[in-house]
Order: C-alpha cells, then structure tokens, then sequence
C-alpha cells in the first residue's frame, strides 16, 4: 500500500501538471498540495526512503510555479528555499543512483527560486481588477435560466447517468446558457464561464460513455472553440488593465500568462476534437469549415 | 563471363552486409554485446517542473521474457562467410525482387513469402527482414478485417520477430523500428484482448508503454516533411486512444491487485506521454482520473480489510 501512496502521489502530481499546462492553477496547486500530503505521509512510515524524499521536494518545487503563477510570491519563494535546501542536504547524503535526478530537481528549483525573487523585488502586487484572473473565483453571476430554456435539474431526475446520448442533451443545455446570460435583457456578460465549465463537464461525461459520439465531439469542439474566443479577448482585456495598474511589461505578460495557456488549451483541445470527428466521419463539413475557421483565426497557434 | 557475374554479385552482397569487403573477401564480424531492451525509463525534466517516473510499468510488472527479444546471441553459424554459389546469389535476388513487385501490388502474405525464400538464403540481409517485417504487419492487418485473429496475431509476433532481428544486425534500434515495435505491441494486444487473454495483453501493454517515450516524444533520425511529421503525430494520437481502450478493457477483467496497479501506472504513463508530447489534454485527464480512481478503490478496500 506505500507504493500505492507513492503512485498515487505521481499521479496527482500528473494532474498538477496536466492544469498547471492549461491555465486551471489553483486546481493545479490543490494537486500538488495533495501530492506533497501523500508523499509525506510515506517519509513518516518510510524515512530512509530516498526516492520519496527527492521527489517530494520535486512536488515543492512545482509548487512554488503554481504559486508563481497565482502571483504568491512570498510563498513562492518559501517553497523553492525549502526545496533547494532540502535537496543540497539530499544529494549530499544519497546513493549515487539518485544523484542525478536530485541534481535535476535541484536545478529546477534553483531557476525557480530566481524568477520568484525577482518578481518579490520588483513589488508589483497583483492588480486589484474587477475581474478576477481566475474563473474559479469569478464573482457568482445571476444564474436564472433564459425563459425558454428548461431546468437541467429537471433533466437530472429522469437521466440515465450510463447514457452518452443524456448527458450530450444535458451539456448542450449548459451550452446555451453560456451564450444567454441576460440580466434585464441588457447581455452583461459576452459568455458565461461557469455554465460553459458546467457544459464541458457533460460533454465529458458523455464522451468517455461514448468516445465516438459524433454529436458530442462537435458541441464540445463548438463550445471550446467560443471559449477559445471568449478567453483570447478577457485575456487581452486583463493585460491592459494589468499594464496600467503595475506599469511593467513584463509583470503584466507573466500575470496573464495562465490565461493565455488556457486559452492555448481551448484551441487544441478543440482542434483535437475536429481531427477525431474527421477520421470518424470524413465528409462532416461542420468539422472541416470549423477547423478552417480556426486555422484562419489563429495560424500561429494552429500551427504550432 | 561466369566469374565476372560472381565477383559482381559478391560486390553487390558487400554493399549491404558488413561482413564483405569489396573485393569479395570475408572478415570476421565483430563480435557486438548481445543486445538487450532498451531502459526507457530515463526521468524526465522541464523546466520548473518535474514528471514523477518513480513507479513506472515495468518495475511493477514482469516484462524480462519480452518475446520477440530473439538473437541476442550472435551464433556461429551467422558468423560463418557467407558462402553462395552464383546460382544461389541469383535465386536470391529475384525472391527479393518478387518479394518487392508483391509489396506494391499490396499481396503482402506471398511477399513475406518471397522474402522468407531470400532470407533463408542469406539470414543477415537486413533489407529482405525489414520488408518482411512489413509485409507481416500490413498482412496480420488483413487478417484482422477478415476476422481471423490467430492468423493476425502469427503475422503481428513474426513482424515483431524480424524487427528484432533487424535491430540486432543493426546493433541498436533506431526511431523507425521502435515505432513499428510500439504499434505492434498495440496491435498484438487489440487482438490478444479480443481473444480474452489479460496476461498477455498486459504484457504487450507493457512493452507499448517501454517504447512510449523514445517514440512519441522523439523524432525520427532522418529529415521529414512538416506533412509526414503531422502523419506520424496523428497516428500517436490514435494509438494513444487504442492504448487506452485496451487499459480499460483490462480494467473490466476483475483484475488482481498486481495487475490493477500496473494499469494504473499504464495510465499514468500513457497520459502523461499525452499530456506533454502529444496535447492530448481530454485524454490525459480522463488516464490520470482513472489512475487516481483505481488507487483510491485500493485505498478503501485496503480499510476495510483493517476494520475486519
């Protein structure tokens, strides 16, 4: 059972790295704080365990990028100390065989440690916008359904959760209240992320009952593709409040720099999701004038 | 004129084995360590953040009987000169020859025919394996849409056989032969499984997971085009996908604990090949949920045990 701790340390950590690559960084830091739990839970059955001990400061040290990311510097700077200390002391007591991936660890943390100093010195705080970075913490926004559109809770009473089909008509219930968040019949916001993370929820739900459900594969496609825009123009709008609030360039760019690989990640995952629906089903035009639409408004991305 | 054709036969033989010099002498081979699989599990780095490889698949599992790992030994009898009459050295050729005509023509079983002739003729010409390792792969798939598993499972571990043998005259494997060797290993498992034999499929999920990162996350040594790269690139997603199928299936087996923990780690490997070579996020999301799913199922069963 330790090893299932260890292994199930790594796979949080996976995770972490997985939200951590696609702008989710709180989620990616609540990952790596498990990781950590886990790994020094081991260290206390297991202290002479070496590869526990090197990898839980790897677990610190992406920590610290989370934290960096989330623009806690001081913390950031904690967790990177800890680790390059912790690690000095490691390498200087450990076989050989875990040296050099110790070193490696180390090396990383080293960097990590710079960079984190380096925001501390420049006293840039994050700026106090009206709208937060992370949706996660977006203000609560009116939730009242558009007249026409049903209760999904109605839906969940008589769904079957085992059918692909079900939760498709659910996510596309979700999906349209994402493009109707209308308070006073003034539209407030341009699209509404909760209910689309609601919609996406569904699609994935349906998609792993059913990889090959065409419908499904294209409302996600459809509906990442519309959060790839809605992401590409908050995050623009963040950065010119951030340039004027820190007045720094460079600040700004490496605050809205998990929005941007969110953003990143909308536009793969979608495009991903096209490439399937064509080797699916070739002939599907709403998949290959998509992808063309995306490949005309992001030639750089799509390329890469 | 017969001696003439001899020397040129020879000439064209030493083109292609390092055992002959031009002139048609032979020299003793040089006598390699016996080749043995690859360690792939090298931890990984990016920068400021680490991939966690500290319980890879194969230290959970049993994979040092890889089969297909064949000709470790260089025996005497292939260091024996290569000795061939004129008629020989013909017939050879135009088994070769055939051999390919039968590959363009897509009759691929009487291809590795024709190959296994002019291989038996001359067991160390590299090109003759290396073609009918392709000609068994591309006919095992044949059996597959006829619906004759066994037949296509015989054409998978041949192909996977005579891979080997290539890599072993070769002396290493290259990025062309691992990635033949990691689509067969999933190809040998999709039929193994349809079969129902989890054992075996775990061990071929195994060797597809051995040959994951050299794979995926590398390019081949020789230049390719950006279409031939978005081909391959394409092609590892789908695999990617089969490989996961196959975890699930043998999910769905009532698994014991050594084999739901080898599982586990196949995903954990599978998607964080995924999420950082390929960007296959959806994928690599779900492979990780299901690792953490399976181990917090462990967890529990593991308290309950403690209460009774």
């Amino acid at each position: 059972m330790n090893a299932a701790w260890s292994l199930q340390a790594r796979a949080h950590n996976c995770r972490g790295l997985l939200f951590q690559e696609t702008g989710h960084t709180n989620s990616a830091a609540a990952e790596f704080l498990k990781a950590v739990k886990l790994r020094q839970r081991r260290m206390e059955i297991i202290p002479q365990d070496f590869e526990n001990q090197i990898y839980l400061e790897g677990t610190y040290c992406n920590l610290g990028q989370a934290s960096l990311d989330l623009w806690e510097t001081d913390n950031a700077v904690s967790y990177f100390v800890r680790s390059v200390d912790t690690l000095n002391d490691l390498i200087a007591r450990c076989p050989h065989s875990f040296r050099q991936i110790a070193e490696a660890f180390l090396r990383n943390g080293e960097q990590g440690l710079l960079e984190a100093r380096k925001w501390q010195a420049t006293n840039c705080s994050p700026p106090e916008l009206a709208d937060s970075l992370f949706f996660e913490e977006a203000a609560p926004m009116s939730d009242s359904l558009p007249d026409a559109m049903p209760d999904p809770s109605v839906v969940d009473g008589s769904m079957d959760p085992a059918d692909a089909n079900a939760w498709y008509l659910k996510g596309m219930f979700h999906s349209g209240r994402a493009s109707s968040a209308i308070a006073g019949g003034i539209h407030i916001h341009a699209f509404h992320f909760p209910a689309a993370m609601e919609a996406l929820a569904c699609f994935d739900k349906s998609q792993r009952i059913m990889p090959s459900h065409v419908k499904t594969l294209l409302a996600k496609a459809r509906l990442l593709t519309r959060l790839a825009r809605a992401t590409d123009a908050k995050s623009k709008n963040l950065h010119h409040g951030a340039l004027r609030k820190m007045n720094n360039q460079e600040a700004s760019d490496r605050y809205v720099l998990p929005i941007r690989r969110r953003f990143h990640s909308y536009l793969l995952r979608a495009e991903e999701l096209l490439e399937q629906v064509s080797a699916i089903c070739p002939t599907n035009a709403e998949s290959v004038l998509l992808k063309a639409t995306l490949q005309r408004e992001y030639p750089d991305l799509s390329e890469s | 004129m017969f001696s003439w054709i001899q020397s040129r036969l020879r000439w064209l033989m030493s083109s292609n084995s390092p055992n002959h010099k031009p002139d048609g002498s032979t020299r003793c081979r040089e006598q390699r360590p016996a080749l043995s699989p690859p360690d792939f599990q090298v931890a990984e780095f990016q920068i400021g953040t680490y991939t966690d490889l500290s319980d890879s698949l194969v230290t959970t599992i049993d994979v040092t009987a890889s089969p297909g790992w064949i000709g470790t030994e260089i025996n005497a009898e292939k260091q024996k000169p290569l000795e061939l009459t004129a008629d020989e050295m013909a017939w050879h050729l135009r088994m070769c020859i055939e051999g390919n005509q039968l590959m363009d023509q897509g009759r691929f079983s009487e291809a590795a025919e024709a190959f296994s002739k002019a291989i038996d003729l001359r067991p160390e010409f590299p090109d003759a394996l290396a073609k009918r390792s392709i000609c068994y792969r591309e006919s095992g798939d044949d059996a597959i849409t006829v619906g004759e598993d066994s037949t296509a499972y015989q054409a998978f571990l041949r192909s996977r056989n005579d891979v080997y043998r290539f890599a072993d005259l070769q002396g290493s494997l290259d990025w062309t032969q691992a990635d033949m060797l990691f689509a067969l290993e999933i190809r040998i498992a999709q039929t193994l499984s349809r079969t129902g034999r989890p054992s075996e499929v775990l061990d071929a999920c195994a060797a597809a997971c051995r040959l994951l990162q050299p794979v995926v996350e590398s390019s081949p040594e020789t230049e390719i085009t950006s279409e031939e790269r978005s081909f391959t690139r394409k092609r590892h997603r789908a695999e990617m996908r089969n490989l996961r199928d196959i975890l699930l299936w043998l999910l769905k087996n009532e698994p014991d604990l050594p084999t739901l923990l080898a599982v586990c780690t196949g995903c954990l490997n599978v998607g964080r090949t995924c999420h950082t070579a390929l960007k296959m996020f959806d994928l690599a999301e779900e492979l990780f949920d299901r690792g953490i799913d399976i181990l917090m199922r462990l967890s529990s069963g593991r308290t309950r045990c403690r209460g009774t």
